[in-house]
């Protein structure tokens, strides 16, 4: 799409977000409207005319207007910049970092990138241009500052195995050998037959319950029992109420626990079976939950 | 407090939350991901996606525990948790939050507060019915402002001859009341913001005219005997007069009612009847209701009890209108300290026992002075007293005034 075919297509769109950017700091409509088009151009891949004007509606128009004037370089624009976001990347820093002159460090770092003084052949390419206006530039810039820090840590610690795969592979081979293995207690030792086909069915079932969940739903699990986030911390990721995540929660669990049954009823299991088959799959996960126990030490240890 | 809700709210077997636990554990990808893009993350936190793009998004982050580690951690350095909405498309219909309600703890939640507007109900009706077995003119509380409160033709026992004179008048002026008398007669009660405020006299006498005095049998709350007793100039200003809403209060701040301007009293009704208008019909359920041949009290502790939630209603009230109430009236604090009670004014606390009128010789002290240390040292049990600063307090005949 064209310059010329965008500014018409989207004109009262435009012209909103024009009008609620203020200071401008001498960046002219055209440059604006450019900056508009290639945030809509990434933003919306599809490049359909109902989701681009949703997310023009969502534009920070003075954030974005206030990245453009200082990719450009507008002194008056960094002045408020600094103003406005400097001590904010240096706290996000310290959180991070632990330690003061490590977090100012990390924040001309983070400046160095904004600048753009890496030139490629004439050029200045300042990292603000990633920036599309989409939340706010406060927000984007701690989430910089996050990224370079993780970067960093990369870097320093080339040689260990960085991230939390660690962790995650550890606790997901522990578990799965657990259960394949079974139970050894010498009193259930001749039910681990019959067991292990039952925690089998039960985690088919499972499964299927699981995919017939909403993306939202299965990420809202996976923040509560994969990654042990409390409701408020999920509210917070979410942006959502801790009230409402409560409701939703309790809602997926109860779409699993519906599905399993009925998946589980038609391999022809009775209520009372279904009832063993949980309570048997149940008995063996005890041991699963004490791995998950001694995971979770390590697991503290590996946020940044 | 969720939690709970979350996991025990719908019955939630702890092996079946061990199951899905285990089963979510074995099934997350942990593969390494470099799609954290700070952008998403942040228009993601923020709640600034478009509807399509926070599908793929949540796609992606239900199946890659790595982002999610990364939002997570991200999270984390939010200097302070955002206010936050629930999006209208995530919000409950209608039928939907009925249904929440009639199930689970929505259930308990309901029966819990029908059983305190049960409870409220009951209370209620009892204070109205004492009250009407006694007082049969006094049928609702004049603490609700802008209220009208039909009454039975008989009422108004203790309105003087220049009342019932001046009610007359208004009467008369206000064709659109006499209406409402003609079938019961209305009380209006002169509200705090509406008029008193910037016409206190005129509502004032508004409320001479027509409203009726308190229950007798009703012993004096705490509140009003301090109210009572308190000092001339304080129940004369015209705050003050909104502050209590009696009409004690009233008849003694408006001595020369009959010669209130015309003009100012069909003002206040013309503002207050617009506003009775539409509350007659809600008042004629409250008079029958009144008029219901009231049960006797059994027991007399309910009906202290009912009087101390009275008083204790009574005090609120009366501190919360005087907030409101215009710069020049005073929020009067009290405050028991060894043995004796003291009232602030004007941010000094005053010895109830002070009687300026005794003209007890006046020491006055400044914090921290020479004179203040040897007086502390001589009478040390007045430090507690003192430590009040600024205090004016009554000691073995003499008055001793700290400044700071």
């Amino acid at each position: 799409m064209s310059n010329a075919e965008f500014n018409q297509q989207f004109a009262n769109e435009i012209a909103t977000l024009w009008r609620a950017a203020s200071p401008r700091y001498n960046v002219v409509e055209a440059e604006f409207v450019a900056r508009l088009q290639a945030s809509a151009q990434r933003g919306v891949a599809s490049g359909d005319k109902a989701e681009t004007t949703e997310f023009l509606a969502q534009l920070k128009a003075s954030d974005l207007c206030l990245a453009l004037a200082c990719e450009k370089g507008n002194d008056a624009a960094w002045r408020d910049f600094e103003t406005t976001h400097r001590s904010m990347m240096i706290a996000a820093a310290r959180t991070l970092t632990k330690d003061q002159s490590e977090a100012e460090d990390l924040t001309q770092t983070v400046y160095g990138d904004l600048f753009g003084v890496r030139e490629s052949g004439e050029q200045r390419t300042s990292k603000l241009t990633h920036y599309s206006g989409r939340g706010s530039l406060g927000g984007w810039l701690r989430a910089v500052v996050y990224q370079t820090f993780i970067d960093r840590k990369r870097q320093t610690s080339r040689f260990e195995q960085v991230e939390e795969v660690t962790e995650f592979e550890r606790l997901a081979n522990k578990a799965e050998i657990k259960l394949t293995t079974g139970i050894a207690r010498p009193d259930e030792a001749l039910e681990a037959k019959d067991s292990n086909r039952l925690r089998q069915t039960m985690e088919g079932a499972m499964s299927q319950a699981f995919a017939m969940l909403e993306a939202r739903e299965r990420l809202l699990l996976n923040y509560y029992y994969f990654d042990e986030l409390t409701l408020k911390e999920i509210g917070v990721v979410m942006n959502v109420h801790e009230a409402t995540i409560s409701r939703w929660l309790s809602k997926a669990q109860a779409i699993v626990r519906k599905k399993t049954e009925e998946f589980l009823r038609k391999q022809g299991l009775r209520p009372a079976q279904i009832t063993e088959c949980l309570q048997l799959a149940a008995r063996s996960e005890i041991d699963v939950r004490q791995i998950i126990g001694e995971a979770k030490g390590a697991a503290t240890e590996r946020a940044p | 407090m969720y939690n709970d809700v979350a996991t025990n709210g719908n019955n939630l077997e702890p092996e079946f939350d061990a199951l899905l636990k285990a089963h979510v554990k074995q099934h997350t990808n942990v593969a390494v991901c470099h799609q954290f893009d700070p952008d998403d993350a942040t228009a993601y936190l923020e709640r600034a996606m478009s509807k399509t793009a926070l599908a793929t998004f949540e796609e992606h982050l239900a199946s890659c525990a790595v982002c999610r580690r990364h939002l997570i951690e991200l999270s984390r350095l939010l200097p302070s948790q955002p206010i936050v909405v629930t999006p209208i498309g995530d919000r409950l219909t209608f039928k939907e939050r009925l249904g929440e309600w009639f199930s689970g703890w929505g259930l308990g939640a309901l029966a819990g507060l029908s059983a305190v507007a049960a409870t409220v109900l009951v209370v209620a009706v009892v204070v109205n019915r004492s009250a009407s077995d006694t007082a049969p003119s006094l049928v609702a509380d004049n603490r609700n402002a802008e209220q009208v409160v039909p009454l039975p033709s008989p009422a108004l026992p203790d309105i003087s001859e220049e009342e019932l004179k001046l009610k007359d008048r208004l009467m008369r002026a206000t064709p659109g009341i006499r209406s409402v008398e003609n079938q019961e007669v209305a009380r209006v009660v002169p509200s705090a913001p509406s008029a008193a405020t910037q016409e206190p006299q005129a509502v004032g006498v508004s409320g001479v005219a027509i409203a009726p005095p308190p229950p007798p049998t009703l012993a004096p709350s705490k509140a009003e005997a301090e109210r009572k007793d308190s000092a001339p100039s304080q129940a004369a200003t015209a705050g003050a007069v909104v502050v209590e809403g009696r009409v004690q209060n009233l008849r003694a701040q408006t001595p020369s009612g009959p010669e209130v301007n015309q003009l100012q009293v069909d003002r206040a009704l013309e503002r207050s009847k617009k506003s009775n208008e539409a509350a007659v019909q809600s008042a004629d359920a409250v008079a029958r209701e009144a008029a219901k041949p009231a049960p006797k009290l059994a027991d007399k502790p309910k009906e202290r009890i009912v009087e101390k939630m009275d008083e204790e209603a009574d005090q609120k009230q009366m501190k919360a209108r005087a907030a409101k109430q215009s710069p020049t009236s005073k929020i009067i604090t009290r405050r028991v300290v060894s043995g004796k009670t003291f009232r602030q004014e004007n941010g000094i606390w005053i010895d109830e026992a002070y009687d300026a009128n005794k003209g007890l010789p006046v020491v006055r002290l400044t914090r921290d002075s020479d004179e203040y240390k040897q007086t502390l040292g001589n009478i040390p049990s007045l430090k507690p007293y003192f430590d009040l600063k600024p205090v004016l307090v009554v000691w073995q005949g003499k008055v001793y005034r700290v400044e700071k």
